[in-house]
């Protein structure tokens, strides 16, 4: 090997090996910053995930009260107006008692769903229940609530999310829909959970912008903080139909 | 210093055993295709290089056959691990001007000397196919076992070969040396491939079932 070698020599072997040192320091930060990077954004998305759940809590209490303000006015109020009115007339005392004790009744149910042990620990059949019942029993809306299949216990901030989604569609039927019924299914299948509620309301247009301030980019967006689907599906005068799909 | 160049064989024999071994590891991801790969490239290797010392026999040819279609089983590889439309497009496309040059170079070429142009243009598309791959590794939570990933160990291996042969082939080729005949330039391309099958042996001895799906 002659000097002009061994000089090419050295030369193509420290050229081939500062490529090769900068390739693998170059991999080695850009795969440390990635994961920096990857770790900080997990991080980010898991409290904002925390904060919508408080969100959430937050809406349903707040709809919670918006309700036993309804309750106390339209229902209890309503009942001891009327044995106020039958004390005037002077109308037999079995009536009057009669009325005093429906009062009553209601009192009892509403202390018992507003009892804060009893919401804390709710599950989402048990919410929607006491929901429909309320309805029912305000003779705001006829509703029917159905579980098919065998129920299968979901994450609790999942249920707080669907059961906020639930009740943001029924606070649009009641205020906006005119409807006079509403349906509500929840049906387990082995790998995925369908929720519909189905009024026969007013109805929309989806393609009119005007509607999309509803609350239906908030549900849409709800049910995706869960990795949920929901659909909403409206026609004029034809109802409105609300499907969430969630897989198990 | 006759001898020296059996060593790579010797690496080469080592690789394809521990895959062999690890084969379990693997077996449902595209990575399966590596375990016949090693093997192929371990027996024309080890016997075209006795052919040549036994009978001084014209190598070329199979040597040149052979790394138009090792870097067709490479970019087929990484088509069908790389994720992103785009990058599997440029996949092919980098695949059909690789093919255009070695052929080209092929029609050239009287077959008794290697085919450095055709190596080095495909050794460059597989530096960027390797940097798309962990681009889009980079970019998912499978950077957080990327150690226990085949395919990342194998694309390292790739990358860090390539991207020493490249500068190795142009500068012999600028200081017009015949790095095949000469001992001495056989060390760096005996280092190289020491990084490529140690990356390899790592990978298969580390890698863990569950983060090669697909």
């Amino acid at each position: 090997m002659d000097e002009k070698e061994i000089q090419s020599f050295l030369i193509i072997s420290s050229v081939v090996l500062f490529i090769l040192i900068i390739t693998m320091i170059s991999l080695f930060l850009f795969f440390q910053k990635r994961k920096n990077a990857l770790l900080l954004k997990n991080e980010f998305a898991k409290k904002h995930f925390e904060q919508e759940i408080s969100k959430a809590k937050i809406e349903i209490r707040e709809e919670t009260f918006r309700n036993i303000s309804w309750e106390l006015h339209d229902n209890i109020g309503q009942l001891l107006t009327l044995a106020k009115i039958q004390l005037q007339n002077n109308s037999p005392a079995s009536d009057i008692k009669e009325t005093l004790n429906k009062s009553l009744k209601e009192l009892r149910i509403l202390s018992k769903l507003i009892n804060p042990d009893a919401l804390k620990n709710m599950s989402l059949e048990q919410a929607i229940t006491d929901e429909i019942n309320r309805f029912n029993r305000l003779n705001y809306i006829e509703s029917k609530f159905t579980i098919k299949g065998q129920q299968i216990k979901i994450d609790g901030k999942i249920e707080i999310v669907f059961f906020r989604i639930l009740q943001e569609f029924f606070s649009n039927t009641i205020k906006h829909a005119k409807a006079t019924h509403l349906d509500i299914l929840l049906n387990y299948q082995p790998d995925m959970l369908t929720i519909i509620a189905k009024d026969n309301g007013l109805g929309f247009d989806l393609n009119k912008k005007n509607y999309s301030g509803i609350g239906l980019t908030n549900i849409k967006n709800r049910a995706k903080l869960v990795n949920a689907n929901a659909t909403i599906l409206s026609e004029p005068n034809k109802g409105t139909k609300l499907t969430i799909t969630y897989k198990l | 210093m006759k001898y020296i160049p059996y060593l790579i064989n010797v690496l080469q024999l080592i690789t394809a055993v521990i895959a062999l071994v690890n084969y379990k590891k693997y077996k449902f991801s595209t990575e399966k295709y590596f375990l016949p790969f090693l093997w192929i490239v371990f027996i024309l290797d080890f016997s075209c290089g006795i052919l040549a010392d036994l009978y001084s026999f014209n190598i070329y040819l199979i040597y040149n056959i052979f790394i138009g279609i090792s870097f067709i089983f490479y970019y087929n590889w990484y088509y069908s691990i790389l994720l992103r439309e785009l990058h599997k497009k440029l996949t092919l496309f980098f695949a059909f001007i690789f093919v255009i040059v070695i052929i080209t170079n092929f029609i050239l070429n009287k077959n008794d000397e290697f085919l450095d142009y055709s190596f080095v243009t495909g050794a460059i598309f597989i530096v960027i196919l390797t940097g798309f791959y962990f681009y889009e590794l980079a970019n998912t939570d499978s950077i957080f076992s990327i150690k226990y990933k085949l395919s990342f160990w194998i694309a390292l291996a790739i990358i860090l070969f390539y991207v020493g042969m490249i500068p190795f082939m142009l500068l012999s080729k600028y200081f017009n040396l015949a790095f095949e005949a000469n001992d001495t330039f056989i060390i760096i391309l005996i280092s190289l491939n020491m990084i490529l099958y140690c990356f390899y042996i790592i990978g298969f001895l580390w890698t863990k079932k569950k983060y090669n799906h697909f």
